[in-house]
């Protein structure tokens, strides 16, 4: 439902797109200049309110750039270029953001110039502004009061400047960059997310309040007291390393400037590893991480998002008003900005290192007991209506839509709603595995102890001070009975039937049949087939080495003949493997 | 000349008139949730609804002092440039119609009113002040010296 509403909302951003030529056109006249305009990427999709959320700031942007970025054409002409500006605006989707590209080959922004005006705003000194890298005395453009323009136009150079635009984008938040080529041309890269109105949310609490963040900024979520962390302070900032790894560390409630509150219940705070669209990696710590949720994401009130920590607010099913936190906006009230963009690309590795060392799962078994499961064989955790397990086929199965899944170590059905269940990936086939709580991650040091069982258990490890046995997944899939005996293609058995055959159509076909085989009554197939089923008293047909005979008696005299008694499943099936074996 | 129609209220003790244009409604405000580190001006969120709405410390945007918002509060709600917002207001009197070109020209607002107030005009023969909504919205204004 919410998906079809979500397709709904999309349009194409060439509703946005479509009205620029025009503008530009008008511009164009205006300033005596000649434009030509480029659109590439119309057909992206983005949310309806997006459209709307961006049509001022890419207005802005384009007027920017036609009026203060192109030269007068006789300029152009002494600086070597075409007498005609080009102005490129691309758009195109980029995982979950959209990015927007405005590019000009004007006269770009003249750093000098621009330092200037900031110093002569007062926003810096000049020995201030000497310091500052390129990057950052770019961007100051988007301070408040600053503009390039050496006179006011009808277009643009009215002190609304890209101070208004940047807020704008933040607002749904998105991110602006600028790349700039002094004499060559600017470049405006706005990055949005692809959808305003739905998104992945954490609820997390400080002091009594909660707050939502959203999933995708979220790299991971570990307890304070996890032996694994540790804490750090150098100067007055606070650091928090995470096996091993060190990030700038942040208390939301310091942040936020609320008391931290211990609710009952409180057993540990949660650290939230978080990598922001704009700074670098922090650690976040809460009081506690409550629920994960959709959200449906409104821009706040400008007032309440100068503030920068809020990228806007949401009204979960709970009726209470949800501010969303801005991870970006965090990092910045931690201090973790200070990062360039090489930074970003050398984290892909460390994701990589932090990987070598494996991770496994401490949770607690129904015999009340703490365990350990690798980290890598849990597909996901699911907590499942115990109305939908059912003792069937041997074991307490999860029905779940058309699946039916086993679910291992729980003999029966507990006496609660709702039951954890690790799902575990094998292969083709998944399982559950119950479990009565959930407690941490932890991560696997050296080789595991051996365990004096191994078919239970792989080894033991030390989590969480003190020794835990680490599950061998192996031993729920290794015996799985209901794997198909046969090879996938399936082999044909031909059944030669007596009389109407009720046995063999009623009960030794569907047998054959669950366990992979092909099962033929056509007179036709007896010769391709690679075993034959006829009866021991059968006379009639050809009898050779493909052939299994079946006798109606247990004990009988034809036992020596090599007859099967036609109720003996196991003796029944080996011959038929041992058959279809010889004949390959 | 002008006539548009106004609600009448009062905000730390002095009586103002509101465009009803942008009102929507005066409601006694449901549970506030503090917005931390907001604009002093923002006296925190609250549901409408299924709206989330902003509520604005009318008062302190007067005399620079937070009043204690608890449920039951008086706010009247407006949208102004797309946004919903609660402004709080003491007590609501009445909706009237205001020639606002008829205003007080020689009765300027008090300074600590002027980052807000238009102008003063007249009702029932008694002063209002005619307040700029979009102004109420932007934060404290610091007092010109």
């Amino acid at each position: 439902m919410r998906d079809a509403v979500g397709m709904m909302r999309m349009q194409h951003i060439d509703r946005l797109l479509s009205p620029l030529p025009r503008l530009v056109r008008d511009i164009a006249l205006e300033l005596g200049k000649e434009i030509d305009l480029c659109i590439e990427g119309g057909e992206v999709e983005v949310d309806r309110e997006m459209i709307e959320a961006l049509r001022d700031p890419l207005t802005h942007i384009l007027r920017n750039a036609a009026d203060h970025g192109l030269e007068p054409p006789e300029e152009r002409r002494l600086a070597g270029k075409s007498p005609v500006g080009t102005i490129r605006i691309g758009a195109r989707q980029s995982g979950n953001q959209i990015l927007i590209e405005i590019s000009d080959d004007g006269r770009g922004i003249n750093l000098e110039k621009l330092g200037g005006r900031a110093i002569a705003a007062r926003l810096m000194t000049a020995a201030e502004w000497q310091k500052m890298s390129e990057k950052a005395q770019l961007a100051t453009i988007f301070q408040p009061g600053i503009s390039t323009a050496d006179t006011v136009s009808a277009i643009s150079g009215r002190g609304v400047g890209m101070d208004v635009v940047r807020n704008n984008v933040q607002a749904v938040g998105g991110t602006i960059e600028l790349e700039n080529v002094e004499g060559r041309g600017l470049k405006t890269i706005l990055r949005i997310p692809l959808t305003l109105s739905i998104i992945a949310g954490l609820s997390v609490r400080a002091g009594a309040q909660l707050f939502g963040v959203t999933r995708n900024s979220v790299m991971e979520i570990i307890s304070a007291s996890n032996p694994n962390v540790r804490f750090e302070e150098l100067g007055g900032t606070q650091i928090a390393s995470i096996r091993g790894e060190r990030y700038p560390y942040g208390k939301l409630e310091d942040i936020l400037g609320v008391d931290a509150v211990a609710l009952p219940g409180d057993t540990s705070r949660t650290l939230i590893v978080m990598r922001p669209a704009a700074g670098a990696t922090f650690v976040l710590d809460v009081a506690a991480v409550i629920d994960h949720e959709e959200l449906v994401v409104k821009p706040g009130a400008p007032l309440l998002m100068e503030s920068g920590l809020y990228a806007g607010t949401s009204l979960p099913d709970n009726g209470r008003p949800l501010l969303l936190l801005d991870a970006s906006g965090l990092a910045q009230a931690i201090g973790a900005t200070h990062v360039d963009e090489r930074h970003e690309h050398a984290s892909a590795p460390r994701a990589v290192a932090t990987e070598r060392a494996a991770s496994a799962l401490l949770f607690v078994d129904f015999a009340g007991r703490k365990r350990a499961i690798r980290l890598a064989a849990i597909e996901r955790m699911e907590d499942i209506d115990v109305a939908q397990i059912k003792y069937v086929g041997g074991a307490l199965r999860a029905a779940i839509g058309d699946e039916l899944t086993e679910i291992c170590e729980l003999s029966e059905v507990p006496d609660e709603v709702q039951v954890k269940l690790l799902r575990l990936a094998g292969g083709k086939q998944s399982k559950y595995l119950a479990v009565a709580d959930v407690l941490d991650i932890c991560t696997i040091d050296g080789t595991p102890h051996p365990s004096s069982n191994p078919d239970r258990d792989e080894g033991i490890i030390h989590a969480l001070g003190e020794p835990v046995e680490l599950v061998n997944i192996f031993q729920y899939f290794q015996n799985d009975i209901t794997e198909p005996l046969a090879g996938p293609e399936g082999a044909l058995c031909f059944i030669a039937a007596r009389d109407a055959g009720h046995w063999e159509r009623g009960i030794l076909a569907p047998l054959l049949q669950a366990s992979g085989y092909r099962v033929s009554f056509d007179e036709a197939d007896r010769k391709k087939a690679g075993v034959v089923i006829d009866a021991e008293s059968s006379t009639d047909g050809t009898r050779d080495d493909r052939t299994v005979r079946l006798r109606d008696d247990l004990l009988s005299d034809a036992a020596d003949t090599g007859s099967i008694y036609r109720y003996d499943r196991a003796a029944l099936m080996a011959a038929i493997q041992s058959k279809i074996a010889g004949a390959a | 000349m002008t006539k548009s129609v106004y609600l009448l209220a009062e905000i730390a003790g002095a009586r103002v008139a509101l465009d009803s244009a942008s009102i929507e409604s005066v409601v006694l405000v449901p549970t506030v949730f503090p917005a931390p580190k907001a604009d002093p001006s923002i006296a925190g969120l609250f549901a409408l609804r299924s709206r989330v709405l902003t509520l604005i410390d009318s008062q302190y945007l007067i005399t620079g002092v937070r009043r204690a918002v608890e449920k039951g509060a008086l706010a009247a709600i407006a949208e102004i440039s797309g946004h919903h917002y609660g402004l709080l207001v003491d007590e609501v009197f009445d909706v009237v119609a205001i020639e606002t070109d008829a205003g007080e020209s020689r009765i300027k607002p008090a300074s600590k009113w002027a980052a807000l107030a238009m102008q003063t005009v007249q009702v029932d023969g008694k002063l209002v002040l005619l307040l700029d909504l979009e102004r109420m919205v932007g934060g404290r204004q610091p007092l010109a010296a």
